[in-house]
Parts: structure tokens; sequence; C-alpha cells
């Protein structure tokens, strides 16, 4: 879809037109889930959140500003939307209740070795960055998950670059740390 | 460079100019320690790109996209909400403006009003749980000397008619605990 196209839709919607509303949504769905699952690490979780996130943008579509691109906009009412989720003090509590093991959609999917390995992965890391700050894991997961710019990730989060460094610092150190002690535990299993 | 800031710039590296990536590049090759947690970053970083790449689907899409219109349709066709209405119209700068004078309006009044009082409160500046009232004098005075001569004028008009027999007279104001002097 051409960004013009989308223009064309994204002034419809303004209108009340729910179908040019329902082609943005098919469009952007996937990206939205994407991102929240790398903040949540469960699936029903993130199907919530995209929901919220597309709610919200039928309700804001009046302050939708041209020449800023959609994507951009969704970053931020998914990054606002999860940083919410992740304060909530109830959903902590869960998180740290939450197994580690992959979900369903992960492993009906994947068929091949590689991509199994690369999803084990992602379920390791987005679990790994649950033991961060709300803050420490959204620029962590912008910055290196979603491979925004810094630039991007202060303005969408709006931080200094030096407020973003230092959360991202602490955050990678930690992810490292708990990465290297998986890896000798699984290391220590394989060999024993 | 020390050990320290090399450090923190190995876990920045990729956000580095290239000038300070020089610097901690330095660094690393006589530092065996620092050399150690750049080969951990490596590894990070290696599995960091490898994961990014990954996009994760929800498990039926065009279920989610029902629920979503489900949902705009629902919350178009609620009732409407006056508080949403109000709060739309708050953000607007006039409006803000306009509250912000009511506000102020509403101080001055309030400040008017407690120096007209003739009582005012003091809070204990040692014990702050005890309060308590003085008189306001120069109102207070002007009230209590307004309201004696309500209240004489109405005991003489109550009276009047007596005034024709002073002994009656007399006796009526005792009767209402009026002194003669007072006259």
């Amino acid at each position: 879809m051409q960004y013009s196209d989308e223009l064309n839709l994204i002034e419809k919607a303004q209108h009340g037109d729910s179908q040019a509303f329902r082609k943005l949504v098919e469009k952007h769905q996937r990206f939205a889930y994407s991102v929240a699952f790398r903040f949540t690490g469960n699936a029903p979780d993130a199907e919530d959140i995209t929901q919220e996130v597309f709610i919200k943008l039928w309700r804001n579509l009046g302050k939708y500003k041209q020449g800023i691109k959609l994507t951009t906009w969704l970053y931020q009412i998914i990054t606002n939307q999860c940083l919410d989720y992740l304060k909530s003090a109830s959903r902590k509590n869960q998180m740290k209740h939450v197994e580690m093991k992959l979900s369903r959609q992960i492993t009906d999917e994947s068929n091949h070795g590689q991509q199994v390995e690369d999803r084990e992965l992602l379920q390791i890391v987005t679990h790994l960055a649950k033991q961060l700050t709300p803050r420490q894991q959204t620029v962590f997961v912008l910055r290196d998950l979603e491979g925004l710019s810094v630039d991007e990730v202060c303005k969408i989060l709006e931080i200094s670059a030096e407020k973003m460094k230092s959360n991202l610092y602490y955050a990678r150190q930690k992810i490292r740390e708990d990465l290297t002690l998986y890896y000798k535990d699984l290391t220590k299993t394989t060999i024993l | 460079m020390n050990c320290k800031n090399a450090h923190q710039q190995i876990h920045l590296f990729k956000e580095l100019t290239s000038e300070e990536q020089d610097t901690v590049l330095s660094h690393i090759s006589e530092c065996e320690q620092c050399r150690e947690l750049a080969e951990s970053m490596k590894v990070m970083n290696t599995v960091l790109s490898r994961i990014s790449g990954i996009s994760v689907e929800p498990l039926h899409t065009s279920r989610l996209t029902n629920k979503i219109m489900s949902d705009i349709s629902k919350s178009d066709t609620q009732s409407f909400n006056l508080l949403e209405w109000i709060l739309s119209y708050i953000e607007l700068r006039q409006v803000k403006l306009i509250m912000a004078g009511i506000s102020v309006i509403l101080f001055t009044l309030f400040a008017f009003e407690q120096t007209r009082s003739p009582l005012k409160t003091n809070q204990h500046s040692s014990n702050s749980n005890f309060t308590y009232a003085v008189l306001n004098a120069k109102n207070f005075k002007d009230q209590l000397s307004s309201y004696k001569a309500r209240e004489k004028s109405r005991r003489i008009k109550a009276c009047r008619n007596l005034f024709t027999q002073p002994q009656l007279s007399v006796a009526c104001l005792r009767e209402k605990n009026m002194h003669f002097k007072t006259f």
C-alpha cells in the first residue's frame, strides 16, 4: 500500500468510514501485535493491547497530522499502552509466575530448526527483559528488538538521549548477565 | 580511559561516535577483562540481531480484526459520555483561560470576604492541631454598635405606648431586661 493510499484511508476513516479503518487495521495489526508481544511475552495480553491500541487510534484519528508516518504514531500508542501494562502491579505479580515455555503459535508455525531456535531465543530474551524496570524494558525493546534509532526512541518516549542511553545501558547489562548465566546453565545440562 | 568508563561504553558501543568507538577499541586491545566483556556483548548482539527480525503474528488474524471492529462500533454506539465531552473542551486554550480567570475571581472574593469577616481563624505556629479564633476588632465593633442601635430602636418601639405613663414605661423596660440608663 502506497503512502498516498494510506493517507486516503486515514482521511476517509477520519470522516467515520469504518471500512477504510478496517483496511488500516488489517495492514497494521500484525505490526502492532508483534511489538506488543515483545513487551508482554504472551499472546492473550498482546491481543488485548492490540485491540486497545486500535480503539485509541480510531478515537484519536482526528488529531492525526499529515507528514507523520502512521507507524511512528502507532509506536507511540503501543508503547504507552505497554508501559501502562508493565507498570500495573498485578501484571508484575503475574510475570513472576510466567513459565519460560514456547507459546502454541510459535511451535505450530515453526517447522525449521533455525526458526524454532530463533523463536525460542525471542521467548528467552522477552522473559529476561521482564526483570527490567518498565522504562528500561521499553527502551530495550524499541532500540534492540525493534531496531529503532536513538532519535526515534527518544521521540516516542519523550525523553532525552542521555536518559535513554542510561536506561539502555542498565537494560543491556542485565540482559547480557542473565543470558550468560542462562547459557552456562544450558551448557551444564547438555553436558550432563 | 579506565575500565569503569569502558564498561559503560562497551554496552553502548552502537550509540558511540566513531572516535569514541576507536578509544574503546584501543582500551580493549590492552585490557583482557574488558575484552571478555566485549566478547560477551558481541554474542548478545548476535542473539538480538537474530530475534529482531522475527515477526510474531496473532493466532487468528481475521478474528482479531473482527474483534477490533466490533469494539469500535460498540464504542460509537455507546451513550454520550458527558465527562469525555467536557474534558475534550477543557483541552481548548480559550476554555482553559476562562477557567483560570474564574478561579482567580473566586479566590479574590474569598480573600476579600476573609478580611471583612468579624472572626479570623489562626493556626497556632507551634502546634498545627490547635486552631483559635480572634475578633476582627474593627468590623466587630462596627457590627456590634449597629446591632445595639437596632435593638435599642426595637425596644423603644415596643414600649412606646407606655411612655405616657413613666412608671409603666420603666417597668416595661425592666421587664425587657433593659436598664433605664441605656437611654
